[in-house]
């Protein structure tokens, strides 16, 4: 309660300091502190989360003693949970603020440091059905600068073939198979769910990415449009985040915290198949 | 002989390593250059933002708005587009620009009203790998427009604008001038509020 009274206090203010007479008279002045509270770009996500940029989105000077003061942190760092989200228990934001503002080594996000990527849902036309797909997209260092490029994809149309299992080693053909033509070949393709246990031990079975860019070169796949994307977030040791976007009224909207896991590093792996959609 | 030979090579080397090292400095963006191309940038989506209220505006000629979507037009790099999603449906609809200023002007409202609120958010300014440097500012517009029988329809959206800064050179009286030069890339529409 406090931390809201206080974000409406600073944007309530602003909206009066407002020196710039662009808007009219019909733009209500709940509408500015709204939109002034959301977090209208993950770029300042991060700012905020870092306490880079002052209550009206301009940046600091590194050299500037407010930036990334503890105390001004720890207020913004409050306001970049999604307040309606039942999974984050207040004890569990409470401890990772804690963490990253610890006065002995702060964590600070940082945009060109990895450890972070984003999904991104699509609807494509497969085989003249809508289907929707999960792309996950990471920014990747490129000629000059950065770029960000499809790193891996799910689809569930394709969940079924997808191999996830090892080998089995009492599947192959024996080292005299030659001398009779192949002809044992038959016993590979009757059953395509193991014909992989045939192939070399170099073979690597095709993914969701491999195929659907097959797919989409044969032309039975249509890209239809963009209909959700969201962050997750590693780069905190010891934690996992996922910030989604909520367009909604309020002081609570723009990029959030919807998602807080206190995550020891051993456990990562399991994290990121969960959201890759392995073995679901 | 040999050791001339070596000399010589290290200082080659040394030569341009600093001149390529020069190369990459020179694009550098400090935080007092990135503030003028911020309000540079932000001119052009002011000069966006006026110029859609008048092809908006209802009063506004036909010559007159066809002037000013071409005068828009200039201000985007080809092929830009909108990307419209609204808050009772999923996805996103692409329009290229042109077609998207073209549809603001035919709608079918007797009287338009479109205010822009002050508030704006601008990106950090990040290298792309042709070198190029590519931001987003963020604006929100109200719209609202008025049917002959009386209805009123009003929504606020967000608009997130690319914007693409290039250092350029020009030859002026002999002499080469370098100059930022800002170009408006796509927009993303979003419905935040309808009413």
């Amino acid at each position: 309660m406090i931390t809201r009274c206080f974000v409406f206090i600073c944007l309530a203010g602003l909206t009066v300091a407002g020196s710039n007479k662009l808007c009219a008279q019909k733009i209500a002045a709940g509408d500015m502190i709204d939109l002034y509270a959301a977090t209208k770009q993950l770029s300042q996500f991060i700012k905020r989360f870092n306490n880079e940029e002052d209550r009206q989105g301009i940046a600091y000077d590194p050299t500037s003693k407010l930036y990334r003061e503890p105390e001004q942190r720890k207020q913004y760092l409050k306001l970049l949970f999604d307040e309606q989200s039942i999974t984050i228990p207040q004890s569990l934001r409470t401890s990772f603020i804690a963490d990253v503002t610890r006065k002995e080594r702060p964590v600070f996000l940082d945009f060109f440091a990895g450890e972070w990527f984003a999904e991104v849902k699509i609807s494509v036309s497969y085989n003249g059905k809508e289907e929707e797909a999960i792309l996950f997209m990471a920014l990747e260092k490129a000629g000059q600068g950065y770029k960000w490029v499809i790193n891996r994809m799910y689809f569930r149309p394709y969940a079924p073939y997808i191999r996830q299992t090892t080998k089995n080693p009492n599947n192959f053909l024996h080292p005299q198979s030659h001398e009779l033509g192949f002809m044992n070949l038959n016993r590979v393709f009757e059953s395509p769910a193991t014909a992989e246990d045939y192939t070399s031990k170099d073979y690597r079975s095709p993914d969701y990415l491999d195929i659907f860019m097959y797919d989409l070169r044969r032309g039975v796949i249509k890209f239809i449009t963009v209909n959700d994307t969201r962050f997750h977030f590693f780069q905190i040791k010891g934690w996992y985040f996922e910030v989604a976007n909520f367009n909604r009224p309020g002081l609570n909207s723009g990029w959030l915290i919807n998602n807080l896991v206190q995550l020891p590093p051993e456990q990562k792996n399991v994290m990121l198949s969960y959201i890759y959609r392995e073995n679901r | 002989m040999n050791r001339l030979i070596k000399t010589f090579s290290i200082l080659t080397f040394l030569l341009v390593a600093a001149f390529l090292h020069a190369q990459a400095q020179s694009v550098n963006i400090t935080p007092e250059r990135k503030r003028a191309i911020d309000s540079l940038a932000l001119e052009k989506v002011r000069d966006l933002s006026k110029y859609i209220s008048i092809i908006g505006d209802k009063a506004t000629s036909m010559t007159e708005s066809q002037r000013v979507i071409e005068r828009t037009m200039e201000l985007f790099m080809e092929g830009a587009q909108m990307g419209v999603s609204s808050l009772n449906r999923k996805g996103v609809r692409y329009y290229p620009v042109q077609k998207y200023l073209e549809r603001l002007r035919a709608l079918n409202y007797q009287r338009i009203n479109i205010e822009w609120y002050n508030i704006q958010y601008i990106s950090d300014l990040v290298q792309q790998p042709d070198g190029k440097f590519v931001g987003v500012i963020t604006i929100y517009q109200r719209f609202e427009g008025l049917m002959e029988d009386g209805m009123r329809y009003v929504d606020v959206t967000k608009k997130d604008i690319t914007v693409y800064v290039e250092r350029k050179q020009q030859q002026i009286g002999g002499r080469l001038i370098g100059f930022w030069d800002v170009l408006l890339g796509d927009i993303k529409v979003t419905e935040t509020k309808r009413g």
